[in-house]
């Protein structure tokens, strides 16, 4: 085995003022699933972008086989024989499987494109590997699993030495999940190396050859899996041990404090995304949505949100219906909302925490003085209070959010959710992307607002851990409907889930029991 | 992080700084080429409006209106709207100024009255266009900045034919109303000189402007609408309300500058083509990074540059043409977001290597 | 810099001329032509000479130089009488700016290098050498094309009005006798007072020799170019219009050019010119091929006006505290009488027209003015009846 790919010293600084990457080493071999692992935000993504050529570093070298190697964009990496497989696919929807493997590379006589020699080699190459896929499909028709590997095999028919995989298990089934281990060994067999990132440890145990763990731009540590066990990857990973185990008591629910009946939504290619959608969320309990992503949880948490145009069906909040009514009215009516998406719902970049936090509630009387002016004084002393109570890692309170960490972005917007003073909070991928510190606290804090301040909460997660920890009672969403019912989650194991999730499984009527 | 603050900070006056000395160096060396005294000419350019008394003043007539169009353009521009009908509002608030002044009220009306009146006219003219292309743009989602645009001529041409029709002077040969009496006009604080009681007025909107913006929850709305309209939406802002009532207070400043402009250093309404007053106020916004508490620093500057290339047109034989020329390489320079982009990252990577060193 | 430059040269000239007091040399043709009436007297004073002690310098004061009509032809006046008395003249321009004019006004008469003060009236000028006079007693303000019945005072403030009501009123009344479609055109450059005056002369005088015809009037927006009135006049000729008033000297090609595109004369077509003599102006220039479309030019004498007035100063007749109407008695407006008129205009109207001008100098047929009318309402329902 010899080395194909060195990093040394690499540093790199985002314009922001961020030092993503701090003097970090990385060797990979020939034939080996190398695996990067760390935190959300400990700079794996952003150092596989520098070896793709995405992003300039402003410190260290790149060796290709022992020599200085200069990869200025991601053509030039490819060049190179380095293939990414990025966690949003780049592909073309509406064209078949070997256009977009052949996409750039087109085989043909002058202009004209050689339909058969691109399906040729499309289907040699996925013979070679037993990455079975239909050459004619189109990528529109496939399914996750399937897309994933068309991006495998457009790096491979770029005749890549070096793939990088990028969390591909994110999106993946368990099932699924095995069987893309399987071709990785296969391609490992073949002599490419592998960089497989990755933050699920069992799944690191299960695969790599090596680890290297990074901590906060820094490198921690490579090591073979030998020496190695989670709990032993996962200190280095966090500097501690982290309690993934919530501890909580059995959820004790009374009043409906949300009611969701005969829920539907139509996008705007008029496709039914949600469907017949009905449940119940009462005082005290943690209801959790399930499912791949996509399958119409983000439309139910916007309409109950009042982000999207109640069509039909209802939404109740405390026996009030939402129809017609504002978010402000939606809010005052008792909702805490945690968007999905921080950057472009949950905060405005540019203001400070203090504008951040105040937008919700800054008009209420409570802040008021002489009339139409605001109390800075009260409005500081909350915001500060909030800062030291949720431990934002910030200059103080006139820092614009920019200028933070995507945990403690996170943290200045559950900071405003969590004390809103809100019957029901609707927490939409409340820990996505972000540390294992913040994600822990985050959910703690909403399994002790549920227990000790009675507050009805409805999670959507597709992060599998967190639904199990933290939801007391699961529902399983798949293509718009509700498929599964668990009234007691702690029964429920994520082989199951998977089942449910991928539409293996589905529960009848009388299976789900009493949804409303 | 705190030192990306500091250095952002003192980057953004740095910068200014530099695209002023590379556009006074382009000016030099322009100047070297076409006069016969560039020392003069550069000197007269340079320190000209500190030179003399009125030179002085007649910053400060410029630097009165742009407080008020300044402010004004800070309401449109913090919303993130690109909405030019403060151009408009200006030349519209001095016609009808001057039309209530010369037609509608007599002569005999007290000065203090007077003065209200007007600038209650003015601020009402910017109000109501302003209301126009706000309520376009948030109700129907029709583009702001092409109705905006357009109303400005709209604007013109019908402030043109209020005079012509309503209150053009026999006594003279060219289109302008009639002579405003005394008692509409801003008394002058420092004799002979254009700094007149506008001023007041001016700081007076800098400062509720400030405090509308950092002091009320009208200021929090609009300043997280324009920062992100989708956020302000999950936060439950009322967007259509807020940003309507953003334009309309920034057309009705520049309405009130109009008035003031007016007021303050006209004899009479004779504007036939947009005075420019509102794009500048908008170059205010922006060089005062869209808070209040800067426009004056932004309206100096500016009405300082305005008035050097004046004084260089009135003292030198150089073309008026060449000065617009020069004014536009500066304000460029100045308005250019990115223009050093690249030192400024490189600064920060700087300072946050050295933090980083000192951590471990 | 330049000022020192000019005023050297200006005490070189005035030795030069000093030293060859006797010897001068013939004035240019076209000035000695078109002298205003009061020739008599000028004559004598012309052949005395201003003598050292008694330099002036001039300051030109006006928006833009470069339309080769209105404002370049005061600077031209100034200049030709800073040569002709061996003063100094300068320009200032004003730019688009309205809010720096008053201070740009005062900071070049404080600078103390001028004595004499020519501007225009526009855009508040005559306001402030109105409102400034009294405080420079030593300056000597001349604002041309004020309005005739604007009521001035002082001893060192001096108004011009034009009368282009009168010369308008001239080539109308040709224009009446010229059309054989009894449809007439006119492009006015602004809905301006000055605009209007001309407007009112030109259509009283088509409604004077040819009660028939019609006018159709059109206005650009003040910044006219070429192209537009070339537009504009394709779309008159296209409705059978066969003569066209441009007044707009810097549009005006669009005028002779598509006059000229079809067939003038051949094909019945006349154009009017305004301003200059603009027959011979543009036969002398890059223009000379659209000349020939030009039938005649109203002239408005700016240059003329600016350098007559000089003379009176220097004479020491200069009416101060009054404005002084130029009409086509005192030579101040006219309509060109060239050999290009002379030759492609029918006897009969060529003696029609003489019998006019004489009728207008003596007062026989009077001329409306817009400034006549009380308000705009009552111009405009007067010009579309």
């Amino acid at each position: 085995m010899t080395e194909v790919l060195r990093m040394e010293n690499i540093t790199k600084i985002y314009p922001n003022g961020f030092m993503a990457n701090k003097d970090v080493n990385l060797a990979i071999n020939t034939g080996e699933i190398h695996a990067l692992v760390g935190e959300n935000g400990a700079g794996k993504t952003t150092l596989m972008k520098i070896l793709f050529g995405m992003e300039s570093f402003q410190g260290g070298r790149v060796l290709l086989n022992g020599e200085d190697a200069d990869i200025s964009s991601p053509l030039d990496a490819i060049d190179k024989g380095i293939g990414m497989v990025h966690q949003h696919f780049m592909q073309v929807p509406s064209l078949s499987v070997a256009e977009n493997v052949t996409l750039g590379i087109e085989p043909g006589k002058g202009l004209l494109f050689d339909q058969k020699t691109a399906s040729e080699i499309t289907q040699e190459i996925s013979d070679k590997y037993q990455l079975k896929v239909n050459a004619q499909e189109r990528i529109a028709d496939l399914g996750v699993g399937l897309r994933q590997k068309v991006e495998i095999l457009k790096a491979l028919v770029r005749k890549c030495r070096i793939l990088i995989l990028d969390e591909p298990t994110a999106v993946l089934t368990p099932q699924e999940t095995q069987e893309l281990f399987v071709q990785l060994k296969a391609l490992k067999k073949d002599g490419i190396a592998i960089i497989f990132i990755s933050h699920k440890l069992e799944e690191v145990m299960e695969l790599c050859d090596r680890v290297t763990v990074l901590r906060a731009g820094r490198t921690v540590g490579t090591d073979v899996i030998g020496n190695l066990d989670p709990a032993k990857i996962s200190r280095m990973m966090v500097g501690r041990d982290v309690i993934l185990k919530i501890q909580k008591d059995p959820a004790k629910p009374k009043d409906v404090v949300l009611r969701v009946s005969d829920l539907e939504y139509r996008n705007g290619e008029n496709v039914k995304v949600v469907n017949k959608v009905s449940f119940v969320v009462r005082q005290g309990e943690i209801v959790g949505i399930a499912g791949v992503e996509g399958n119409g949880q983000n439309q139910v948490a916007e309409l109950v949100a009042g982000m999207l145009p109640l069509g039909h069906g209802t939404v109740e909040i405390l026996r009030r219906s939402i129809k017609g009514k504002s978010v402000r009215k939606i809010r005052e009516m008792g909702l805490a909302y945690i968007s999905e998406d921080r950057m472009l719902y949950g905060c405005a970049a540019n203001l400070p925490i203090r504008e951040n936090i105040m937008a919700d509630r800054i008009h209420t009387r409570r802040y008021k003085k002489l009339g139409i002016f605001t109390d800075p004084k009260k409005v500081n002393e909350e915001i500060d209070q909030l800062i030291r109570e949720f431990e934002i890692a910030c200059d103080d309170r006139s820092q614009p959010v920019r200028m933070l960490s995507g945990g403690n972005i996170q943290k200045v917007i559950v900071a405003r959710e969590f004390s809103s003073g809100a019957q029901l909070i609707l927490a939409n991928q409340p820990t996505r992307g972000i540390d294992v510190g913040t994600t822990e606290m985050i959910r703690k804090t909403l399994v002790r607002k549920a227990r000790e301040e009675g507050v009805a909460t409805l999670l959507v997660s597709s992060d599998l851990n967190e639904i199990l920890e933290v939801s007391d009672r699961l529902l399983v969403m798949k293509d718009g409907e509700i498929v599964a019912h668990f009234q007691d989650t702690s029964q429920v194991s994520e082989d199951l889930l998977g089942e449910y999730m991928l539409g293996v499984k589905c529960m009848t009527k009388e299976e789900m029991g009493d949804l409303v | 992080m705190k030192e990306t603050r500091r250095i952002e900070f003192l980057f953004e006056i740095f910068r200014i700084l530099v695209a002023l000395a590379i556009a006074y160096g382009l000016t030099l060396l322009c100047i070297m080429l076409i006069s016969d005294d560039p020392g003069h000419a550069v000197y007269m350019f340079a320190v000209g409006p500190f030179t003399s008394k009125r030179r002085l003043g007649q910053l400060f007539g410029k630097f009165i209106p742009y407080l008020l169009t300044g402010t004004g353009m800070c309401f449109v521009y913090a919303s993130n709207r690109f909405n030019l009908i403060g151009e408009g509002v200006y030349l519209m608030s001095g016609c009808m100024v001057a039309f209530f002044a010369t037609q509608v009220l007599g002569t005999g009306t007290p000065h203090i009255l007077f003065i209200l009146v007007l600038l209650l006219v003015g601020a009402l003219t910017g109000a109501l266009f302003g209301l126009i292309p706000a309520v376009l743009r948030e109700k129907m989602k029709i583009n702001e900045t092409v109705v905006s645009i357009m109303m400005n001529y709209a604007l013109l041409y019908l402030a043109n034919y209020i005079v012509k029709t309503k209150m053009y002077d026999t006594e003279i040969t060219y289109m302008a109303s009639e002579q405003l009496p005394m008692a509409a006009r801003l008394t002058t604080l420092v004799p002979g000189t254009q700094i007149h009681t506008g001023l007041i007025i001016g700081i007076l909107a800098v400062v509720v402007t400030a405090l509308i913006f950092y002091r009320t929850s009208l200021g929090y709305s609009i300043r997280i609408c324009g920062s992100n309209p989708n956020f302000a939406r999950t936060a439950g802002i009322g967007m259509t309300g807020s940003l309507i009532v953003a334009q309309v207070l920034g057309a009705t400043l520049a309405g009130v500058g109009g008035a003031v402009d007016m007021m303050g250093i006209y004899d009479r309404y004779m504007w036939t083509a947009l005075t420019n007053m509102g794009f500048d106020g908008l170059l205010v916004a922006v060089l005062s990074k869209k808070n209040p508490v800067f426009v004056p620093l932004g309206a100096f500057l500016l009405a300082y540059m305005r008035t050097g290339a004046s004084i260089l047109n009135y003292t030198t034989e150089i073309p008026i043409e060449f000065v617009d020329i020069m004014q536009a390489i500066i304000i460029l320079l100045i308005a250019a977001e990115h223009f050093m982009g690249k030192y400024k990252e490189k600064l920060i990577f700087g300072a946050s290597r050295e933090k980083n060193k000192e951590a471990a | 810099m330049k000022k020192k430059w000019t005023g050297l040269l200006a005490i070189l000239l005035a030795c030069a001329l000093t030293a060859c007091g006797g010897e001068k040399e013939p004035k240019p043709s076209q000035g000695a032509e078109n002298d205003p009436p009061a020739s008599s007297q000028q004559s004598e004073q012309q052949s005395e000479q201003p003598s050292a002690g008694e330099n002036h310098s001039i300051i030109y004061i006006c928006l833009n130089l470069g339309d080769l009509s209105f404002n370049d032809m005061g600077w031209d006046g100034c200049r030709a009488a800073a040569e002709k008395y061996g003063w100094t003249a300068e320009v200032l321009e004003l730019g688009k700016d309205t809010s720096t004019y008053e201070n740009a006004f005062l900071d070049s008469i404080d600078s103390g290098d001028y004595d004499i003060v020519v501007t225009q009236s526009n855009y508040g000028l005559s306001d402030l050498c109105i409102k400034y006079a009294p405080e420079y007693p030593d300056i000597s303000f001349v604002s041309y094309d004020m309005s005739a019945s604007a009521e001035i005072s002082g001893d060192n403030l001096y108004g011009i009005a034009f009368k282009q009501n009168e010369g308008s009123f001239l080539v109308g009344a040709l224009a009446g006798k010229l059309t054989t479609s009894n449809k007439i055109g006119v492009f006015i450059f602004n809905d301006v007072p000055v605009g209007n005056d001309f407007l009112t002369g030109y259509i009283a005088g088509v409604r004077h020799s040819n009660p028939n015809a019609e006018v159709s009037v059109a206005y650009g927006g003040g910044t006219a170019d070429a192209s537009k009135l070339q537009e504009v006049s394709s779309a008159m000729f296209d409705s059978g219009v066969d003569v066209i008033y441009g007044v707009s000297g810097s549009a005006y090609p669009g005028l002779a050019r598509e006059a000229t595109n079809r067939g003038g004369f051949d094909k019945g077509i006349y154009a009017i010119g305004v301003d200059s003599d603009m027959w011979t102006v543009y036969t002398a220039s890059e223009n000379a091929g659209i000349a020939d479309v030009i039938i005649t030019s109203m002239q408005k004498k700016v240059d003329e006006a600016v350098v007559y007035a000089m003379d009176q100063y220097v004479e020491g007749t200069l009416p101060f505290g009054s404005v002084q109407a130029y009409g086509i008695l005192e030579n101040g407006v006219g309509m060109a009488d060239n050999e290009h008129y002379r030759s492609c205009t029918p006897e009969d109207v060529l003696s029609y027209m003489e019998q006019l001008q004489e009728d207008v100098i003596s007062g026989t047929v009077t001329v409306p003015s817009y400034f006549d009318f009380e308000s705009y309402d009552e111009f405009a329902a007067w010009r579309d009846q």
